[in-house]
């Protein structure tokens, strides 16, 4: 294959999935193709409304779902989209475009048999978050997202014990053994635009815990600081070892092991001592 | 090729989770079969003498068989003794271009293969994943020189990972979410494939009736060009409902037959003399069990002519 150029096999994958290598295609421009001429004359078969239909078709399937295992980005993402829409005027069906052009859909896989790659939910929130990295203004946004992207992927993760993805954030999404955990802030802005669809009491703002047990039980709702401070900590020995540190945050020595002894209980955190 | 002993109709149903037409998937696993299908397979279990189940992923976990058993198990003991068992795969993805690593699919198809005695394993030709992403309906392969090497060594691999006869299917061309790429001929593309790697062939009338529409063999025209394909390969036909839309083919699934696929049956059978089977795909009935109205003039077509052509023909 010559410097640059593509496999006919990568030109279909682009012709589905990514928009501007699809009109590039549609206005015959060949020379954005990036495709050896011996491999050009294979795409004068091409139904060009056929092609438009099969990437409209796989765009809606990616908002709506297709199976019943997956419920698309409008059910794992309701609240952020209603926003999107709505707060911010994006047309949801130009944003997934945009979304499917950029090197985060590329991370996703739906089966893994050409290697694991990231959940939708996670790869739609990376990009989102991307997205939106120098506005501060739509910040929220991102976190409205954070937050649905943890309330369905521990979902995923809860009922699926043997999953088939990688999770890419290992900075969001905690990992020691068997125990999954995150936690996200939660401002009166988010908590209002929340609250219904994910029974959330009405606060002024609050620590908010997603977290799968070592038995495979799920923990979410509202946390206080000091759960915030010690679950970082993983294992009780870790916890005696750093209590110094934890207790300068406003935590007694008495509330540090009442709290740890609670969490090993309900088993957040591991008793290795 | 060794001669074996016509099943006549069969049925092969496209098993949803928690669908109107599949299992009840439970958070337990102990899942089962819904009311719906179970009807309909006691309504017409003396009418048909073959299921397969299409395979549907049930979860997000990784490709164990186990994990399927319950759901399975509580169709196949609706099933008399004598009904073979077959597998509709969706996982093998015959016309990937790319390092695709089935090992976890032949380790889980194998173990259905045994526990339910599946008799043959049926996959459309075609591309069903790209990079890991499915496609809202299989691409054809790319109809390439490279593209029939690539599926060549596709089947190749396939037919010596699997403990049972694959059955590749002839891919669909119809309209509304498909296109392809190449100009080879299919059904050369096809008979090549058959005869390089001698491997069974599935014959989906609708998928015929969608190329010949695609290279204008309409009305008179319909039966060209069809001994270009491995009829003798071929083990199993599909009937499966379609329809035809401003002059273009939709392979609808609707269980409504086009009376061109009652034809096209009528013409292929005596041609076919290693078939074995013929399957009616994807019927679609009420919540009694009892097959739509619509769909039954040409169904009562199709089993007639399929019951005669058993009838005539018991072995070879």
């Amino acid at each position: 294959m010559d410097n640059g150029s593509i496999s006919l096999y990568e030109c279909l994958y682009n012709l589905i999935h990514k928009k501007s290598y699809r009109e590039a295609y549609l206005q015959r421009d060949y020379s954005a193709l990036k495709l050896n001429d011996s491999d050009l004359i294979h795409l004068t078969t091409i139904d060009d409304d056929e092609l438009i239909k099969t990437a409209q078709k796989t765009k809606l399937y990616l908002y709506k779902g297709n199976t019943s295992s997956n419920g698309g980005l409008s059910y794992y993402f309701p609240i952020t989209i209603s926003v999107l829409e709505k707060d911010l005027e994006i047309n949801i069906f130009e944003y997934i475009d945009e979304f499917m052009e950029s090197c985060y859909f590329d991370l996703y896989t739906e089966v893994p048999f050409t290697g694991k790659g990231t959940c939708i939910q996670e790869s739609f929130y990376l990009f989102v978050s991307s997205y939106f990295m120098n506005n501060e203004s739509a910040k929220y946004v991102v976190d409205l997202c954070l937050f649905e992207f943890y309330n369905s992927i521990y979902s995923m993760i809860l009922t699926n014990i043997n999953y088939n993805f990688k999770i890419h954030s290992t900075n969001l999404i905690h990992k020691n053994n068997n125990i999954f955990w995150s936690t996200i802030s939660l401002t009166s802005l988010l908590i209002n635009k929340l609250k219904t669809n994910y029974n959330i009491p009405n606060e002024e703002e609050i620590i908010y815990l997603f977290c799968i047990n070592k038995d495979n039980k799920i923990i979410k709702g509202e946390i206080n600081e000091g759960i915030n401070l010690i679950i970082s900590h993983h294992n009780v020995k870790k916890i005696l070892a750093k209590k110094d540190e934890i207790t300068k945050n406003n935590l007694s020595e008495n509330d540090l092991l009442t709290l740890t002894s609670l969490m090993v209980e309900k088993g957040m955190i591991y008793d290795n001592l | 090729m060794i001669r074996q002993k016509k099943l006549g109709l069969g049925m092969g149903i496209d098993m949803e989770w928690n669908g109107k037409f599949g299992f009840n998937k439970r958070p337990d696993g102990k899942d089962s079969i819904n009311e719906r299908v179970s009807s309909f397979i006691e309504e017409y279990r003396e009418v048909f003498n073959y299921l397969f189940i299409a395979f549907q992923p049930r979860s997000y976990n990784v490709l164990r068989a186990e994990e399927y058993f319950n759901a399975y198990d509580s169709i196949y003991r609706t099933l008399p003794d004598y009904y073979v068992k077959v597998f509709h795969h969706t996982l093998l993805n015959m016309g990937t271009m790319e390092r695709y690593d089935r090992s976890e699919i032949f380790q889980f198809t194998n173990k259905l293969i045994d526990r339910y005695d599946i008799k043959w394993i049926v996959e459309d030709l075609g591309i069903w994943t790209i990079k890991g992403k499915p496609l809202p309906y299989p691409l054809p392969p790319l109809m390439t020189e490279e593209g029939l090497e690539n599926c060549i060594k596709n089947v190749k691999e396939i037919m010596n990972g699997l403990n049972t006869t694959l059955c590749v299917e002839f891919p669909g061309y119809t309209e509304g979410t498909n296109f392809h790429i190449g100009k080879y001929n299919a059904y050369e593309f096809f008979k090549i494939l058959s005869d390089e790697t001698n491997c069974y062939v599935t014959l989906d009338i609708g998928h015929i009736l969608s190329y010949q529409y695609l290279i204008g063999n309409t009305g008179n025209k319909m039966f060209n060009d069809l001994d270009k394909l491995p009829l003798q390969q071929c083990k199993e036909f599909h009937l499966s409902g379609c329809s035809i839309t401003n002059g273009k083919f939709r392979d609808l699934h609707h269980g409504v037959l086009l009376n061109e696929q009652i034809s096209l049956l009528e013409y292929l059978l005596p041609k076919c003399e290693n078939l074995v089977g013929v399957t009616y795909e994807d019927p679609k009935y009420r919540e009694n069990g009892l097959l739509i109205e619509k769909s039954l003039p040409n169904f009562y077509k199709m089993k007639e002519i399929v019951d005669n052509w058993q009838n005539c023909n018991q072995y070879g």
